[in-house]
């Protein structure tokens, strides 16, 4: 799955050497971006803000002019067809919903070449697909933000695009509603099929929901893969930082060979299960999670590195402690805990081994 | 409760002075004498002499028609002014559109009139449009002080709207005539129904702009109010303002529950402005 080939034939959106500037003189927005979106396929475009996920989903969408390069939908230049000819829908993140028309208005909006009918029968259709079949005569205005969204939902998926652009769709609900959303949105894209990018700054969101990530930096795609892939196998210690908390150690490289890598960290060798990055190697990375807290009695073996216990944090269904090692680099442990707190609490000051597993390490280029 | 005796004392100090002479006005013209100075007990009499004065209610209906139609006139100028001043980006030119649509807000209208009046003398002796001075010459010079009122309503209702909304609809495959027939249009009229009432009473109590560009046989109500005023004032004329007051109060009443409605159904804020000058 990490790879595009054998895809290639299904490939619904491409994205070429894609660069936009807003007003001469200033920074590109998105800058000689190349991007393949399969037919079918939930890809999320994560990045902070202004790291133009939003300006890349906008030129998609032909709200914005690129400055260089192509967007190929189906095969087809989208280059100078303007937004309401492209067969492609947004649901913006405001939602946008029409405030003079009631919510089946506002679905059947673009709903074209259809007689009265089937119009009627397509919204009825849609608004029971979000389950707000009972609002349809209802104004925006009388819906709370959860059912806003549906109804932007339905509304954006009512005239069956190729491919549907969520624009933060869960950005502006609150964080119990957020959750279930989520999963609905998952649901909704696998029961239609229709291709979505959606945008987000949430790291969580874009590991529950994509079946790809882009990760954006400055307006090119520091990695594209799958959640598996960006989390466990980051391509820098940015994409490594950005998805999710890391332990990040300078090393020095010992050994590298097709199979794995040895460094030094703290005079310590550590072996790490992944070839070196070409560039050379700058840090070693672990998350919290893959740390092993071991008693300060444990041998001081190859992956171990010995610290003090400068404190724990209670989280409820695990426990962070905050290690520093000898050097005075902080590290952070999440320890899970299964079995209850019991025992599982140490006194500060307490000496620890951290042990770090090869296939945990991860060997990254600053 | 002293303090809060005195406010409402101020408070009614404030009604008085804003509204004791219309209360004046509306009484007396009820006097059953010529002559402001007595009370000499109710009558209807000057409204009949009002509806007897052909030449008086002839410059009315003349008033009311010009109104409309320079209002109308000046709406749909206007809208589509502010339009362009609030969506089209940098356009060449834009500065010098700007300032022309905005003029006839800061130029003296004595200047105003005087100026249309040499343009309309001028087209009529070069291609005889509009053939000699009256009604027409009268709309036109009144929509073209009121496109710049209307332009600065609109474009201040579009410049709280975020073009999100008219994105949407270009998303949704409406091309950009029906973007603006279905989304613009729609959201923008509350403020077009402020900038034809304000265009609308603009043309109605205008004295000056219209003895400029009026001609023979066609006097606007307020230039037949002046000139009557010169022989002293009747209590017919009294009689006239009531109405007038009236029915302006008729129309803001209407302008103020069209606007409410207009909010409670799209869930936005009712706009200000506009109708401020009834």
């Amino acid at each position: 799955m990490g790879t595009l080939q054998g895809r290639a034939l299904t490939a619904l959106l491409r994205v070429e050497g894609l660069t936009v500037r807003y007003g001469a003189g200033t920074g590109a927005a998105v800058s000689g971006l190349d991007l393949t979106v399969a037919a079918g396929e939930l890809f999320v475009l994560l990045g902070a803000s202004g790291s133009g996920k939003t300006t890349l989903l906008r030129a998609v969408a032909g709200f914005v002019r690129p400055d260089a390069g192509r967007i190929v939908l189906d095969g087809a230049d989208l280059s100078d067809v303007p937004p309401y000819r492209r067969p492609v829908n947004t649901m913006f993140q405001s939602y946008a919903l029409f405030p003079h028309m009631t919510v089946a208005q506002n679905v059947a909006f673009g709903l074209r070449g259809m007689d009265r009918a089937a119009r009627a029968a397509r919204v009825a259709s849609m608004l029971d697909l979000v389950s707000m079949a009972g609002f349809a005569a209802r104004r925006p205005s009388q819906l709370s933000g959860g059912q806003q969204q549906r109804v932007a939902l339905a509304r954006s998926l009512a005239p069956n695009p190729r491919l549907l652009l969520l624009d933060e769709p869960l950005s502006a609900l609150d964080r119990g509603l957020r959750e279930q959303t989520r999963e609905e949105i998952v649901a909704l894209q696998r029961r239609v099929g229709t291709a979505f990018i959606v945008v987000t700054h949430d790291q969580q969101e874009a590991l529950a929901m994509a079946s790809r990530i882009g990760v954006m930096r400055d307006g090119r795609l520091a990695q594209v893969g799958t959640p598996a892939e960006v989390y466990e196998r980051p391509a820098s210690r940015f994409v490594a930082e950005f998805l999710g908390a890391a332990n990040v150690l300078p090393a020095r490289l010992l050994e590298a060979s097709g199979q794995g890598t040895v460094t030094e960290v703290l005079g310590v060798p550590l072996r790490a299960a992944v070839p070196a990055p070409a560039e050379g190697v700058a840090v070693l990375a672990i998350r919290p999670e893959r740390v092993r807290l071991l008693p300060a009695g444990a041998a001081l073996e190859p992956n171990r590195l010995a610290g003090t216990l400068e404190g724990s944090t209670y989280e409820g269904d695990r426990l962070i402690h905050a290690v520093r090692l000898a050097d005075g680099t902080a590290m952070r442990v999440s320890a899970p805990l299964s079995d209850g707190l019991q025992g599982a609490r140490l006194p500060p000051g307490t000496g620890v081994v951290l042990e770090l597993p090869p296939e945990a390490c991860m060997v990254l280029a600053e | 409760m002293s303090g809060r005796g005195a406010l409402l004392g101020w408070l009614l100090a404030g009604y008085a002075f804003l509204y004791a002479p219309i209360a004046f006005l509306v009484a007396f013209s009820f006097n059953d004498a010529k002559l402001v100075t007595a009370w000499a007990g109710f009558s209807w009499r000057w409204y009949g002499v009002l509806f007897a004065d052909e030449a008086l209610l002839r410059a009315a209906f003349l008033s009311l028609r010009i109104a409309v139609a320079s209002a109308t006139l000046a709406t749909v100028v206007g809208t589509l002014c502010g339009v362009a001043l609030a969506r089209f980006g940098r356009f060449r030119g834009r500065g010098a559109f700007d300032a022309a649509v905005a003029a006839p807000l800061v130029l003296p209208e004595v200047i105003t009139g005087l100026s249309l009046l040499l343009l309309f003398v001028a087209m009529d002796q070069a291609f005889g449009w509009p053939a000699g001075r009256g009604a027409l010459t009268v709309t036109l010079a009144h929509a073209s002080v009121s496109v710049a009122y209307v332009a600065v309503v609109v474009r201040a209702r579009l410049a709280g709207m975020t073009p999100v909304l008219e994105e949407a609809a270009a998303d949704l495959y409406a091309p950009p005539a029906e973007v603006f027939r279905r989304v613009t249009l729609p959201l923008l009229a509350p403020a077009l129904a402020s900038g034809w009432l304000l265009a609308f009473t603009l043309s109605l109590d205008d004295v000056v702009v219209a003895s400029f560009t009026s001609g023979p046989g066609a006097s606007t109500l307020p230039m037949v109010v002046f000139s009557m005023l010169r022989l002293g004032t009747t209590p017919e004329l009294y009689a006239l303002a009531t109405l007038i007051v009236l029915a302006v109060a008729a129309i803001l009443l209407l302008g103020l529950w069209l606007q409410r409605s207009n909010a409670a159904a799209s869930g936005g804020q009712p706009i200000a402005g506009g109708a401020g000058r009834l």
